[in-house]
């Protein structure tokens, strides 16, 4: 998700770092994954609007899962 | 009701070319009346002049940039003001936000605050941006609109320029114009527009690391000096290729000359590149790139040729129109700056290109950065590519 703002490495050491702190493993629940970009929009910069606006489309994308079923 | 475009590029005064614009626009028209109007001006017509003597025409929905070049059909060069405009099934809303460096979540809340969530009967949603990316970042900037405006919006647009003097540059809404602020008209449509982006540039040097950064503005790559760093991996290559002896270079615009040929990409982890480039060095070596490049970012100095330039420039025309589902009536065009420059007198090459797409008026300018965000996607700023806007029949 982050890759084309950040480029793909850059992304990847950033969401693992996020999951360390929470103590999520690779995989993860919908709302895990959203906790996590949470912890990823709270970053300055470049990194945090790209990480809000993640969580902010992942959350969205969840609702109309939620409304699918 | 059938989409209407009008393109135009004229000289002269300020207050010449806005006239001979606006009657252009009415002509072409034929007398309806346009829903927004888009107007691109160089150095040579400020442009709060033009914007106030086309906001006396078109009130409140004229949005505007300042340019390193600009262009309405094949016709094109420096020190004129274009404009392109139209007219049909579309409802437009523009604004201005300003103090961008200083509050960019406040100025762009400011520049979308007319813009209304939805209109029934107008289902797509495509806002249009200019910014001063010499003030603030240019990815951040358009994340931050696209926040905004909502799922559902896709956006184009472009830095505004100031034939790379890379000084000042200026964006307008309505009546005003300034500099450090962003402008957005927001374009409801019944039919949906296309976005198409392309940029022509394929990897040349191993993969660079970010080691020392603040927003925009890099420091270090792979712990030694950025410029020093940077010389080193293109010094061969460009003398080869295109005689520049990047060991002699000071002046901002030989070293622009070198940026324009090596720029750097993001690998997106998808056999793709999102490119970043650098306008300016700083005297402590440092470069300032037009969007946030954290520390431990990794991507690639890449390469290009007139060819690849040209090429890519079809490919986003085409991309463009393949998204309408119908066949185009015209189109905006936003050009990187460092691309006319490769190009040289093979500029219009390209833009023979695009026409070639798309069989109806285009007009466009040149840019510091360009903007193409498709609906669902996390990254809206663009170097060194074209982004095309098609409108549909």
């Amino acid at each position: 998700m982050l890759a084309p703002a950040l480029g793909s490495e850059k992304s990847v050491e950033i969401l693992e770092d996020a999951a360390h702190r929470l103590g999520f493993g690779h995989l993860m629940s919908v709302e895990q994954a959203i906790a996590l970009l949470g912890t990823v929009a709270q970053a300055d910069g470049l990194v945090g609007i790209v990480g809000n606006l993640a969580r902010s489309r992942l959350r969205l994308e969840a609702v109309r899962g939620k409304g699918a079923t | 009701m059938k989409t209407q475009l009008a393109a135009a590029v004229v000289g002269g005064s300020s207050k010449e070319a806005a006239r001979e614009l606006v009657s252009s626009v009415r002509q072409q028209l034929a007398g309806a009346d346009p829903a927004l109007v888009l107007a691109f001006a160089s150095t040579k017509q400020p442009l709060t002049d033009v914007t106030s003597a086309l906001q006396e025409a078109f009130p409140d929905r004229v949005l505007s940039a300042s340019t390193a070049g600009e262009f309405a059909g094949n016709d094109g060069s420096n020190g004129q003001t274009a404009v392109f405009a139209v007219a049909g099934d579309y409802k437009a809303f523009v604004g201005i936000g300003t103090n961008l460096a200083q509050d960019p979540q406040a100025a762009v809340q400011r520049a979308v605050a007319a813009v209304p969530e939805s209109i029934e009967g107008y289902p797509h949603k495509t806002a249009i941006v200019f910014i001063d990316s010499l003030a603030w970042s240019g990815e951040e900037a358009t994340l931050l609109v696209a926040a905004l405006l909502g799922d559902e919006v896709q956006i184009a647009g472009g830095a505004a320029g100031d034939d790379l003097a890379m000084q000042s540059t200026h964006v307008g809404a309505g009546s005003q114009a300034a500099n450090n602020a962003i402008a957005v008209g927001v374009l409801f449509s019944k039919q949906p527009l296309g976005v198409g982006v392309a940029h022509g540039h394929k990897p040349l040097s191993g993969q660079l690391k970010v080691t020392r950064s603040e927003g925009p503005r890099v420091y270090e790559l792979n712990d030694g000096n950025a410029w020093a760093v940077w010389k080193d991996a293109v010094r061969k290559r460009a003398k080869e290729a295109w005689g520049l002896d990047v060991d002699t270079m000071k002046d901002p615009t030989d070293i622009v000359q070198l940026f324009a040929r090596y720029e750097g990409g993001l690998d997106r982890g998808d056999g793709h590149y999102t490119v970043r480039a650098p306008l300016v060095v700083n005297e402590d070596g440092s470069l300032n790139f037009t969007s946030g490049m954290p520390v431990g970012t990794t991507f690639r100095i890449m390469e290009t040729t007139s060819d690849d330039l040209v090429r890519s420039a079809r490919e986003a025309a085409e991309r463009s129109c393949s998204k309408l589902g119908k066949r185009a009536a015209g189109a905006v065009v936003f050009d990187c700056a460092v691309r006319k420059i490769v190009l040289g007198s093979d500029f219009g090459r390209a833009i023979k290109a695009i026409n070639g797409a798309i069989d109806g008026p285009i007009a466009g300018f040149a840019t510091y950065g360009e903007i193409a965000m498709n609906i669902g996607e996390l990254s809206g700023f663009h170097n060194s590519t074209t982004v095309v806007l098609t409108f549909p029949e």
